[in-house]
């Protein structure tokens, strides 16, 4: 029995349930005003000023292309500058920190889908919690698809 | 710490744990630059003086190497290049001695050090000797001396002696003398001698035999010398250059003893070899010892640095230990203050809810828990001054309806009492109506009778006694009803008096119901001003959760370290998730109260809305009343006609009776009388007949009053029940027996 595991912080978007390894997170705050980046793609919601620092923030519905209701994101969840140049997450709500097991998170790429093209290569893998599925996402490759964006659009 | 903000009090729990976290990162970065210090300290120090050993001894050798290449060397000017080398490397030496001198610490050392300089500057010293000896290399001087000068002047005076000795033989071939025969003994000797000092100045090329050699040499020079002085020159001018060669070798063969009893090289060579030698070994003995003790010395620090990297560890174990410790209890304490206030809350709230209004929480405490803990209790004082309000509107209500009730009861008593006189009338005024026909039937057998009046005066006079005794009775009888209509006066004032009285409680408990309708909506007001806290506390909950999620991030970051501080901000998010859940619950049971207060405002309406039907009943009431009374004074009126009627009657009866007693007087009066009587008793029986009607009215108003009366007892049994349903909601709920 491998009792080792794994802390993601979860948060939830339209309804469902996204986590990314703690390590990788800074810190994660109520959503402050965004100031809109004028030609960025949609789901580039602008710049954040946390506490003097700039962030770009992401809208993660828009980005994995959730159905967009009413509701406006309320909590940010910034990465830590290892992760690339400092960005956040707009989030819907900020769950908990879900310790995984290590048995329980697939090794194989059966659950992943790193070959398919579009928002699916973000996910890293899709973890068994519970009472529901964790659905985890790789943060290094969410500026590239940004960028990739702005080159398509750019050609 | 009870009278801070939660957020106060969070931010003092994070300082604690951050400023620990510091603490043990200052302490354990002190120690590690302490321990780096020390470890530079031992690196530089003992590196230092191994490398000035280390130099010393490269300075030693190239100083030892230069002196032997400058002894060995034959060039005079390669000589001198190693010697000056060799005097730069001394020079170094005594500069590195210097320096290790000054930098020495310990008195042990600088002993040794002493000792060091010493031997280097006797070391320096000889090399100088040793130096000044090789420079002169006097040995190679003599060689080539040798070679060079004496070897081809031998040569040449082995010529010059070969050649006097033919010109000699060439004399003594033609005449013979003795003298010649002497000169060339001496030629002979000459050139033996000659032949024998090259030899040995072929053998002196190996140095050791030089100083055996030397005294035969110069011997034999000697014995050369005296040899050609000897020689009687034959030919003047051989003889001239062969004491010139002669002469000329001797200053040289000087030359070469001079240098050899200099014998330079072997002189240095053998200090080379020997003293230099010694002072060297006994420099590096010195120097060995030196090393052996830095190493020692480097040992000793290694353990003092282990020393101080165990007593860091132990220091930072320690803080992190005092700071985990203190974190908790910070945390507990918190949570006690938080958690320990809100469960009060909750219990009051509950109690609320089951309708116990007694308790308080009376908690001394600023903070925000504190302020909701006060709206509670002030939330619970309003309960109570508005439910004791209702308790109070709700008894007084009953009371009013028991008076109303009582009221009704004597109303209807009354009216009862109304009907038995009426009845009591009727039948009086029914005796009447038989009286006035008897009296009728009296006055037509009177007036048929006349004839025989004569023969029944005596039968009228006792028809006229009934006639006058009826008139009493009637009389009687009208004062018996003039005596129930008063008293049907009276009623009826007292049941107007009543009707107003239950008007004006009724006008009482309409403000009532407004009253409290108005506390209702205070309540509602205060309720909604407690679902702002609420809503206040689930924010803070929030923000509280996120500011712990944040503190699991920042735990994870720093690793091991932060496993503990982890735990805490677990239990931190915990109490907040705690928290906002028991604000949900508050919420929901200020909801209940609402719903509560709001069904209590309907009760309420519908107690105003029967109380306005009991006032539309009393006015009903009062107008049928004052009917009654306009009735009863009709009656009055009547009966005073009739009253009027009955006097005349009676007048009229004393004049028959007057007449009958003059009967035997006059017929033609009494004729008369007998008409006035019949006249008069049409009269009676027409007042008699509205005295009737008059009855009959009094009686429908009597029964119309009945009908109200009974109307009012139900509406009073209504607003009984009413008044006690409030009183049973208002009872739900528990007053603190001293309360307000």
């Amino acid at each position: 029995m491998n009792d080792e595991t794994t802390l993601f912080c979860t948060f939830e978007a339209a309804g469902r349930l996204f986590g990314i390894p703690l390590i990788d997170i800074k810190e994660v705050t109520v959503e402050a005003n965004c100031t809109p980046i004028p030609h960025a793609p949609e789901c580039v919601q602008g710049y954040v000023n946390i506490r003097g620092q700039i962030v770009l923030g992401l809208d993660l519905r828009k980005l994995l292309r959730l159905p967009s209701n009413d509701q406006t994101a309320k909590c940010l969840v910034i990465m830590k500058s290892s992760i690339g140049p400092s960005f956040g997450l707009l989030v819907d709500e900020v769950g908990e920190i879900e310790a995984v097991r290590q048995q329980d998170i697939p090794v194989d790429a059966a659950t992943s889908n790193a070959e398919l093209p579009g928002p699916d290569n973000l996910i890293q893998c899709t973890c068994k919690l519970p009472n529901r599925l964790l659905v985890v996402l790789d943060a290094r490759k969410l500026l590239p698809i940004i960028e990739n964006e702005i080159h398509q659009a750019s050609l | 710490m009870k009278n801070l903000h939660l957020s106060t009090k969070l931010t003092i729990l994070s300082l604690i744990l951050s400023g620990f976290l510091l603490l043990t990162g200052w302490v354990g970065g002190s120690r590690l630059s302490l321990l780096n210090r020390n470890t530079d300290e031992l690196g530089t120090k003992v590196m230092g003086r191994l490398q000035l050993l280390s130099d010393i001894q490269t300075q030693i050798f190239i100083l030892n190497r230069n002196q032997k290449n400058a002894v060995i060397t034959n060039d005079d000017s390669q000589s001198l290049l190693f010697s000056n080398a060799s005097e730069a490397a001394a020079r170094e030496l005594i500069s590195l001695v210097a320096q290790f001198e000054k930098g020495a610490t310990t008195v042990e050392l600088k002993s040794r050090l002493q000792l060091l300089k010493s031997q280097a500057e006797n070391l320096v010293s000889l090399n100088q000797q040793c130096l000044n000896l090789a420079k002169l290399n006097t040995n190679v001087k003599g060689r080539n001396l040798l070679v060079k000068k004496i070897m081809p002047s031998m040569e040449r005076i082995a010529q010059q002696v070969e050649m006097s000795a033919e010109s000699l033989s060439t004399q003594t071939a033609s005449p013979p003398s003795n003298n010649a025969a002497g000169a060339q003994g001496v030629l002979k000797g000459i050139r033996e001698t000659s032949i024998a000092l090259m030899l040995h100045m072929a053998t002196r090329e190996s140095d050791s035999t030089v100083t055996i050699s030397d005294q035969s040499i110069r011997e034999k020079v000697d014995s050369l010398v005296q040899l050609i002085n000897a020689y009687e020159p034959s030919s003047k001018s051989i003889d001239f250059e062969l004491k010139k060669l002669l002469t000329e070798l001797r200053r040289d063969l000087d030359e070469i003893f001079m240098l050899a009893s200099t014998n330079s090289n072997v002189k240095s060579a053998e200090i080379t070899i020997s003293t230099a030698k010694e002072s060297t070994d006994a420099i590096l003995k010195i120097l060995d010892e030196i090393g052996d003790e830095s190493r020692n010395e480097a040992k000793l620090a290694v353990k003092d640095s282990e020393n101080i990297y165990f007593a860091g560890l132990n220091i930072i174990f320690g803080t992190s230990v005092a700071g985990l410790v203190l974190g908790i209890a910070a945390s507990f304490l918190i949570s006690r203050s938080i958690t320990r206030p809100v469960s009060l809350v909750k219990e009051l709230a509950k109690e609320l809810a089951t309708g116990n209004l007694v308790s308080r929480i009376n908690l001394k405490q600023s903070d925000e828990v504190g302020e909701l803990a006060t709206a509670t209790d002030s939330l619970a004082d309003a309960l109570t001054s508005v439910v004791g309000q209702i308790q109070k509107t709700a008894s007084d209500l009953g009371g009013s309806s028991t008076g109303l009730d009582k009221i009704a009861n004597s109303l209807i008593k009354q009216s009862e009492q109304t009907s038995t006189q009426a009845s009591g009338v009727s039948t009086a005024s029914e005796q009447l109506s038989a009286n006035i026909n008897t009296m009728s039937s009296a006055a037509e057998e009177m007036s048929m009778n006349f004839a025989s009046i004569a023969s029944a005066t005596e039968e009228m006079s006792a028809s006229v006694g009934s006639i006058s005794s009826a008139a009493e009775q009637t009389s009687s009888n009208v004062a018996a009803v003039t005596t129930a209509i008063h008293d049907i006066s009276i009623s009826s004032e007292q049941v107007l008096g009543n009707v107003r009285e239950g008007a004006h409680i009724a006008s009482n408990a309409s403000q009532m119901a407004a009253n409290a309708t108005a506390t209702m909506k205070q309540l509602d007001q205060s309720s909604t001003e407690i679902n702002k806290v609420t809503e206040t506390i689930k924010m803070i909950a929030l923000q509280t959760n996120l500011l712990a999620l944040n503190a699991t991030i920042e735990a994870t970051s720093a690793g091991e370290a932060g496993k503990g501080f982890a735990v805490v901000a677990h239990e931190i998010k915990q109490l907040a998730n705690q928290s906002a859940k028991a604000a949900e619950d508050i919420a929901n049971k200020i909801e209940g109260v609402q719903l509560g207060t709001r069904q209590a405002v309907g009760v309420i309406q519908e107690i105003a809305a029967v109380i306005r039907e009991i006032n539309a009943s009393a006015d009903r009431i009062s107008v049928s009343v004052e009917h009654q009374n306009r009735a009863a004074q009709t009656i009055s009126q009547n009966i005073a006609q009739a009253n009027t009627g009955v006097g005349q009657i009676a007048r009229s009866i004393a004049e028959v009776a007057a007449t009958a007693n003059d009967m035997s007087r006059s017929i033609a009066e009494a004729t008369r009388g007998a008409t006035d009587v019949s006249r008069n008793v049409g009269e009676a029986a027409k007042a008699a007949s509205g005295i009737s009607d008059n009855i009959a009215q009094v009686s429908l108003a009597a029964q119309e009053t009945n009908r109200s009366s009974e109307s009012v007892t139900t509406a009073s049994i209504s607003l009984a029940q009413l008044s006690h349903e409030l009183n049973r909601l208002a009872s739900r709920f528990k007053l603190p027996s001293n309360g307000s």
